[in-house]
């Protein structure tokens, strides 16, 4: 694994709590601390609160309890646009204002860099300019965003990161609704990014073979904690995967990276739907 | 796809084109009138000419009193429909209109009738602001979604009309007076409602500008404006509170114009696009047009009488909404 080119900021949750309300928690006492400038993938089942843990991590929900620092300091007493220097967010199922063209949208980027009512400077149109290139938008700069495919859009939506020049970037599930060229083509864009500019990368997956295939550290959720961190090889196990999934599989070596890739089985006792007619017709 | 050059100069010539129908209807409505004047009769009276005493104690102060608040109210409408991020929210929806008017009301049942000129316009913001306080209020514990503040709105909205109609009940004579002027209406605006109206506006353009300038932003996700340094709250608030001020004034110079709120927002979106940098100033021309032409109209559809405008405004108003919502039903079908 190659050292990260830069030494980075070092994001920590420190025995947090989080959630929509004190009396139902989603993880509770939760200790966990993001490698710079590697990737991390959070993984865990539906409702198991790894996307609540990352809008904690930004800031977008208070914690109920506990803290999140950057380099050792509360973010929630940080000013919002200092953090959002060190740290930006790409939600789930984001949404823009009708009309928008790529550069637009990546103009927002600039916000935490200049004052309320100054005018976009030189380097502010450089910082736009290098975040549609590094995201492969050029030709599509001036383009709406209604008219985009989704792959293009998500790509529009993390080059709104990149114009943040942010050294750590959230992401919550980049690659849902895409499809599999699609995931491919935001993922690999996100690993370029990380190599070429040591940025930092926390995302939530779904897909355990492209946490495995794509991130260095791995953080696994469930029963309201972390259940496991450290490297794919490491917490992709058999045994994890039915803790955290209630799933059981085999785990072999993927043929072409060697990295982890796990494959499920189905449970013992239930037919998969289909299968029974499958040979009839 | 069109180029963005090509774009920005459409837009262009729409705030231009708006700008001169303003302008063309504001001259319309000084002409009209049971005296009719020509354009040249207008400009002479303005230098001081024959006609001089209707134009500028009646006419004048009447048609710029619905050119401003016309603009104020369609502004009032921008703001809320982006901070509840409902294209259907407007000052009356959301309770602030029924606020005023239900301070308007206690103005007129509990303050003597001399003191009605300086107080009425004190108690139609102090309604409307405490209608705000409630919502914020409200908001601050069930969460300021957009939907929360709409309903939280709608509800507040029917305790005032329900007050107004127990006052109605309890002081029919003096709350009859208050109930002509909440029907809506410039007639009978003075020179002194225009400085009144256009001073208010003054104080507010500062939140207008920064409401202007946060309103693209506004339209993302909560998550991402928190992500770039925003408040997601803070700025819905001061949407919130600058539409209020904007509404307030409004209503205090002339009572309750339905639907302006929520139809010039709609119609400059489809003249201008959504763009804020083109939508602010085409919205509130938009409204300064609708108001104008609702005023002219219903000055000469029903000759020698004259329907209020707020009255023509909710008649071409209704519809209108009824039209949007179908559409929208038809996109999402």
């Amino acid at each position: 694994m190659p050292e990260p080119r830069t030494g980075g900021h070092r994001l920590e949750a420190v025995q947090v709590s989080v959630g929509y309300s004190a009396a139902a928690p989603v993880l509770t006492a939760t200790d966990l601390s993001v490698p710079p400038g590697r990737i991390t993938a959070l993984i865990g089942s539906n409702g198991s609160g790894k996307s609540t843990l990352l809008r904690t991590l930004a800031r977008a929900l208070e914690p109920l309890a506990g803290r999140v620092l950057l380099d050792g300091a509360d973010i929630a007493r940080m000013p919002r646009r200092d953090l959002a220097r060190a740290l930006s967010i790409l939600p789930q199922s984001p949404v823009a204002p009708e009309g928008l063209t790529v550069r637009d949208l990546c103009r927002f980027g600039r916000h935490p860099h200049r004052g309320f009512l100054a005018r976009e400077t030189e380097d502010d149109r450089r910082a736009v300019e290098a975040a549609i290139g590094a995201a492969h938008l050029g030709e599509l700069a001036d383009r709406d965003l209604d008219e985009l495919s989704g792959g293009q859009r998500q790509r529009a939506w993390i080059a709104l990161c990149l114009a943040q020049n942010s050294p750590i970037m959230l992401l919550d599930e980049p690659t849902t609704y895409l499809d599999i060229a699609h995931q491919i083509e935001v993922l690999d864009l996100l690993r370029e990014l990380n190599q070429t500019a040591g940025t930092t990368v926390v995302m939530v997956l779904h897909d355990l073979n492209q946490a495995a295939q794509y991130a260095d550290h791995v953080i696994a959720v469930a029963d309201r904690r972390v259940h496991a961190a450290g490297p794919p090889a490491e917490v992709l196990t058999p045994g994890t995967v039915r803790a955290v999934f209630g799933v059981d599989s085999v785990v072999v070596e993927h043929p072409v990276t060697g990295s982890p890739l796990c494959l499920p089985l189905s449970r013992p006792g239930r037919v998969p739907a289909g299968q029974a007619g499958d040979w009839s017709g | 796809m069109t180029l963005p050059g090509n774009r920005t100069r459409t837009r262009v010539h729409v705030i231009v084109l708006l700008g001169l129908l303003v302008a063309g209807l504001a001259l319309a409505g000084i002409c009209a009138g049971a005296v009719p004047l020509s354009p040249p009769q207008v400009l002479d009276a303005l230098t001081g000419g024959p006609n001089g005493f209707v134009v500028l104690q009646y006419r004048l102060p009447r048609v710029a009193v619905a050119v401003l608040a016309g603009a104020a109210l369609a502004l009032s409408g921008l703001f809320l429909q982006a901070a509840v991020r409902n294209p259907l929210a407007s000052p009356d929806v959301i309770g602030v209109t029924k606020g005023a008017g239900l301070g308007a009301m206690l103005v007129a049942v509990l303050v003597p009738p001399g003191a009605h000129l300086w107080a009425t316009p004190v108690g139609v913001v102090a309604g409307a602001a405490s209608v705000t306080a409630l919502l914020l209020r409200f908001s601050r514990r069930a969460g300021a979604h957009g939907a929360t503040l709409a309903l939280a709105g709608i509800a507040i909205a029917a305790l005032a009309a329900a007050a107004m109609q127990y006052l109605m009940v309890v002081f029919p004579q003096r709350a009859d007076q208050a109930m002509v002027w909440l029907a809506g209406s410039v007639y009978g605006s003075t020179g002194a409602d225009v400085a009144g109206l256009a001073v208010w506006l003054v104080v507010c353009l500062p939140g207008v500008v920064v409401c202007a300038r946060l309103l693209d932003l506004a339209g993302l996700g909560d998550d991402s404006q928190s992500g770039l340094g925003w408040s997601p709250r803070g700025i819905r608030v001061l949407l919130v509170v600058v539409a209020v001020a904007l509404a307030a004034g409004s209503v205090a110079a002339v009572g309750g114009i339905g639907f302006l709120g929520l139809l010039a927002p709609h119609l400059a979106a489809r003249l201008a696009g959504r763009r804020a940098r083109w939508l602010v100033p085409a919205t509130a021309l938009t409204g300064a047009v609708v108001l104008s032409l609702a005023d002219l109209a219903g000055r000469l559809v029903a000759l020698p009488n004259e329907l209020p405008a707020g009255v023509v405004a909710a008649v071409v108003g209704g519809p209108y909404l009824l039209y949007i919502l179908l559409r929208e039903a038809r996109v999402h079908a």
